[in-house]
């Protein structure tokens, strides 16, 4: 529900509701006045009635006079009644409604009664000596329609006001979210790829944190959108070099007459196709991971299956190019390197390194991979790089000057983003003995994660 | 015509130089920019291919340095840079085309055909001069209409001798459009083939200048060039 719909509903429903609760106790107080009026005006009614009493004995007091409908103005006559009755109970003197009262002996003070049906209020005053008791009375029908006609006459210029005072009520929440609609509209009209900030000092001060809120997602989308960019602009970049290769291999394979030089020419494009395969593989791995904060998976990591899978998938290049694979293992009662990960990003991690390492080592030599309780080290014995190099090194599809062997330049950096999402650093440097290049992964110090 | 390839990649430097070889184009491929600075300085090549993402010094880098050098070889740019701003830059650094990858071996061999008559001052694709047609592109060789039927060094020999057909070139510079850098070079190769041009097409297609080269021997209208080819 929108926010207008509630605040109204809310209002409207609430207004009339404080309303009536008003009208009853404005009717309450009315009430109490009234019966405060009348009660005092009953008492004095009773106190002259009886000054004016003469000693008994006296006559027979008069019938009262019958008043005409035309001189009572809006009094109602009928609703009052005073009776007058002597110690022996003998009714003395009353009106017309008076002998309807009945004679209470012991009566003082104000009772309830119900005289034919209809409730009445009866005030009984007794006489100091005791010779009369004076009784005035009046229904409470007469009271009930002075309080009914007062809290009716408050109501009807209410029933009038209240349309309006809705409407009014309606017109002022929609000025009020006047800010949120143009906050809104500004959203709306946005293209997808305007990321600028909201400006918060036009927002009310209600949907600050909201805007500021908004701010900071728009400002991460802005760079998750760059970062799309510049990989997609990179990978369309890297893309051309092999797309080319394989554009000019498929030319010479065409025209090679049948023989060995056609089937020179088809392993080399076989190994063009290769090349790309492998360079769009290690793309969606680096796209796929760059989505990433943390290892999404994280279980207790077991080496020696991810070591035979990744060693397995550089085989053939180890093949290749006569490079032995060794892997080393802590001595017994040792764990190697204990990690809770991704065991598929590891081996993808893995992989690369051994892949790296296989494909820059001189033929004919060594890479050795050595699990430690602490680390992982992959030694080999490529040239060592210099400073600048070792620096770049790892940077998104930099290969360094001099490369026999085709690469994507993306593999240390896939495997350095693997080391990242589990916390891990990866280092290269030179070999202890100075001759050719070690990696180690090791646990990022805590002050740097 | 022989071409310079200057590409670290390997698989691709790899196929370039053997599709344009295919294609009856003298190849030399080097993969860094100072060896085949070196030979560019040494060796008369009808045109460059230049890649832009060299390791170490940038293509462009060359680029300025040759035409710094007056060197007017015409250049091809082929690169992974499709930047129009980096295309103009390339073509203002002294380029002459600019190819972005992928390129086919035809429309790169194309290129070049057009780069090579354009560096001769020419603008038709057909050579002709007197009653010899040369076609670059379908590389074939007519002589009064009739088709003449030519090996690849045969042709390039003859290409190299009606890119300047007034013009006498050294034996030096013929070989050099003849043979790669690795190729194996026989002292009496060239002989050789200016033997076989006489035979295919006419006795007195080529002239030989005793002692500087060889020249497009003169037949315009109906001279006997014989008379003019010396024995040898």
């Amino acid at each position: 529900m929108s926010l207008q719909k509630r605040l109204l509903l809310y209002l409207l429903i609430s207004a009339p509701l404080v309303w009536v609760v008003a009208l009853v106790a404005s009717a309450q107080f009315a009430r109490d006045e009234i019966n405060e009026l009348y009660d005092s005006e009953m008492i004095r009614l009773a106190r002259e009635v009886q000054a004016t009493l003469r000693p008994p004995g006296a006559e027979e007091a008069p019938e009262p006079p019958l008043v005409a409908p035309s001189e009572r103005g809006d009094a109602e006559i009928e609703d009052l009644a005073i009776a007058v009755w002597g110690r022996d109970g003998r009714l003395l003197n009353s009106d017309r409604q008076g002998v309807l009262l009945p004679y209470r002996p012991d009566g003082s003070g104000f009772a309830d009664l119900s005289i034919e049906g209809q409730p009445w209020r009866v005030y009984y005053l007794q006489s100091f000596n005791g010779t009369w008791l004076v009784a005035a009375g009046q229904k409470v029908y007469e009271r009930d329609e002075l309080v009914h006609d007062l809290t009716f006459s408050q109501l009807v210029p209410w029933l009038f006001v209240l349309p309006v005072l809705l409407v009014v009520m309606a017109l002022a929440v929609r000025r009020a979210l006047v800010p949120v609609h143009r906050l809104a509209g500004e959203l709306r009209g946005r293209s997808a790829d305007d990321l600028r900030a909201l400006a918060p000092q036009q927002a009310p001060a209600e949907l600050v944190p909201l805007v500021d809120a908004m701010n900071g997602l728009l400002s991460r989308i802005g760079e998750l959108l760059a970062h799309e960019r510049r990989f997609t602009a990179d990978a369309a970049h890297e893309l051309r070099t092999p797309l080319a290769v394989l554009r000019a291999q498929w030319d010479v394979v065409r025209r090679a007459a049948a023989g060995p030089q056609r089937a020179e020419a088809e392993a080399k494009f076989g190994a063009g196709l290769d090349r790309l395969d492998r360079l769009v593989q290690q793309l969606l791995a680096m796209s796929r991971l760059d989505g990433e904060r943390h290892a999404g998976v994280r279980e207790e990591i077991v080496w020696p299956p991810l070591v035979e899978q990744a060693v397995s998938d550089c085989l053939a290049l180890a093949e290749r190019r006569v490079i032995d694979l060794v892997c080393e293992w802590p001595p017994p009662g040792h764990h190697a390197m204990p990690l809770l990960g991704d065991p598929a990003l590891l081996t993808v991690m893995l992989r690369n390194l051994l892949d790296n390492a296989a494909r820059y080592a001189p033929a004919g030599s060594q890479v050795l991979l050595r699990f430690a309780e602490d680390r992982i080290e992959l030694d080999n014995d490529g040239p060592l790089p210099g400073p600048q190099q070792l620096a770049r090194l790892g940077e998104r599809f930099y290969r360094p000057e001099g490369q026999e062997e085709s690469g994507s330049g993306l593999g240390l950096s896939i495997a350095r983003r693997v080391a990242a999402l589990h916390g891990l650093t990866l280092e290269l440097g030179t070999r202890a003995g100075g001759g050719g290049v070690r990696v180690t992964v090791r646990f990022a110090a805590p002050a740097s994660r | 015509m022989r071409v310079l390839i200057l590409e670290d990649d390997p698989q691709l430097g790899d196929a370039l130089a053997a599709g344009l070889r295919q294609l009856g184009v003298v190849i030399d491929w080097f993969r860094r920019g100072d060896e085949a600075d070196a030979a560019l300085a040494s060796v008369a090549y009808d045109a460059v291919v230049l890649d832009l993402g060299l390791p170490g010094r940038d293509g462009m880098d060359w680029l300025a340095t040759w035409r710094r050098r007056r060197e007017r070889v015409p250049v091809l740019i082929l690169t992974a840079r499709d930047q129009v701003r980096q295309r103009i830059e390339g073509l203002d650094t002294g380029a002459d085309d600019y190819v972005v990858k992928p390129v086919g071996i035809d429309e790169l061999a194309a290129r070049l055909r057009a780069l090579v008559r354009r560096s001769h001052g020419r603008a038709e694709p057909v050579w002709q001069y007197g009653p010899l047609e040369y076609d670059a592109a379908a590389r074939s060789v007519r002589w009064q209409g009739r088709p003449i039927d030519l090996t690849a060094r045969e042709l390039t020999l003859l290409e190299a001798l009606m890119a300047h057909p007034q013009r006498v070139i050294s034996k030096a510079r013929l070989q050099e459009k003849l043979y790669d850098w690795g190729g194996e070079l026989e002292s009496n190769a060239l002989e050789v083939y200016v033997h076989h041009l006489r035979r295919k097409i006419d006795p007195g297609v080529v002239r030989t200048v005793r002692g500087v080269g060889y020249a497009l021997g003169r037949f315009d209208a109906d001279a006997a060039p014989a008379a003019e080819a010396p024995t040898e």
